[in-house]
């Protein structure tokens, strides 16, 4: 065990060596060991929304821990949305490769459900999918735009730090409030 | 003072900017791309940056003046809200190059954004944020810290078209279909964020 933990340290020592002869069998570039670990990252956080989906809890509940789950999961992986939009811009045919079909059965329960909702009266009777892409824009938008939030809103790392804690519970109360019927 | 040869240089230079970025675009390129020589275009920009700053200039004041003066009317905070996705939508549907341009190169040269776009977006974000601020002190909307609301109002029109092709993967559309998403989310989006603020009776 302290063998291997020492061995991982040191590059040099032959079990490093094959370590990185393994690496670089498995992945050529530095480039696509970058790929494989944010598609892995990737399939997490889909996975993690399947999961909100299909939980047996009240819709609004949902978009509050949907919120939660993506806003902390890009504050930990902070390297995770500049490749979405890498491959958004550079590359989308790859991209629909790394979306699981999963991840398609799940959203068309998510709008199901709201449009269950919209059927009951509890929301307002607006396409599923404005709403879908609104709360994907909101979550999404402040990892995509930080320089331009910085530069409007005059603030430096730490309060953008600030910004994005206090944005998951501001967040749920704007997007439940958002498609509430007001009587 | 623009005449006609320095216009058809920026317009050139936008499409090869918008294409390649900063970095990758050349003036060989942009030259080509003008129809006059290199000599020529030299005469009238000596550097790339200098060529780059009138693009970005003239980006920025495509967009920003127009969405950001709505602050300053004599209207309400729900008024502004539809005027503002429905104009910065109607913009972006006529530029549609526009939004990577900038969000690529405001993250590669955030330092040339703020010295252009400061005084077009500062004090009227502010003005559109203590106008929020005495309404919901009045009790007419709901108590928010108002730079979360503004920032989820400028992503929710702007994520939309730098997300175009995720979205049109996650929710199967086509082309036609995208455009009339997009059509329908002015007024759908207006509808949203408008009730996103309103308090229940």
């Amino acid at each position: 065990m302290n063998l291997w933990i020492y061995d991982m340290k040191n590059k040099y020592n032959p079990i490093g060596v094959i370590l990185r002869g393994m690496l670089s069998y498995y992945c050529q570039t530095e480039e696509e060991l970058l790929e494989k670990e944010m598609q892995e990252t990737l399939l997490s956080v889909f996975n993690m929304f399947g999961q909100v989906a299909s939980q047996q809890i009240p819709f609004d509940d949902k978009i509050s821990k949907f919120i939660s789950v993506y806003i902390d999961f890009m504050i930990k992986n902070p390297a995770l949305p500049d490749f979405i939009y890498r491959k958004i811009t550079e590359n989308p045919e790859q991209l629909t490769e790394m979306i699981p079909t999963d991840m398609l059965n799940i959203l068309q329960l998510f709008k199901d459900q709201f449009q269950a909702e919209v059927d009951k009266g509890h929301y307002i009777p607006i396409p599923p999918e404005q709403f879908i892409i609104n709360l994907i824009s909101v979550c999404a938008f402040p990892f995509l735009g930080k320089a331009l939030i910085k530069i409007v809103l005059k603030m430096n790392d730490n309060d953008f730090q600030d910004f994005l804690r206090i944005r998951k519970t501001e967040l749920s109360v704007l997007m439940i409030n958002s498609i509430l019927i007001k009587k | 003072m623009e005449n006609a040869t320095e216009l058809k240089i920026i317009e050139a230079a936008k499409e090869v900017f918008q294409k390649k970025g900063y970095d990758g675009a050349r003036m060989q390129e942009i030259a080509d791309e003008a129809k006059i020589n290199k000599a020529m275009l030299h005469y009238y920009f000596r550097t790339k940056e200098r060529l780059f700053d009138a693009v970005l200039q003239q980006a920025i004041a495509t967009i920003f003046p127009k969405i950001m003066s709505i602050a300053q009317e004599e209207i309400s905070i729900e008024d502004k809200i539809r005027k503002f996705v429905h104009t910065y939508i109607d913009i972006i549907i006529a530029n549609p190059a526009l939004p990577n341009f900038i969000f690529n190169e405001m993250t590669q040269r955030p330092d040339k954004f703020r010295k252009y776009i400061s005084h077009h977006i500062s004090s009227n974000s502010k003005m559109f944020m203590e106008q929020y601020k005495r309404e919901a002190a009045k009790g007419n909307l709901i108590e928010i810290e108002p730079e979360q609301f503004f920032i989820s109002l400028v992503g929710s029109c702007i994520f939309p078209f730098i997300g175009k092709p995720l979205i049109k993967i996650i929710m199967k559309f086509d082309d036609k279909e995208f455009q009339n998403f997009i059509e329908a989310r002015k007024e759908a989006l207006s509808v949203l964020m408008i009730n996103a603020v309103k308090k229940k009776k």
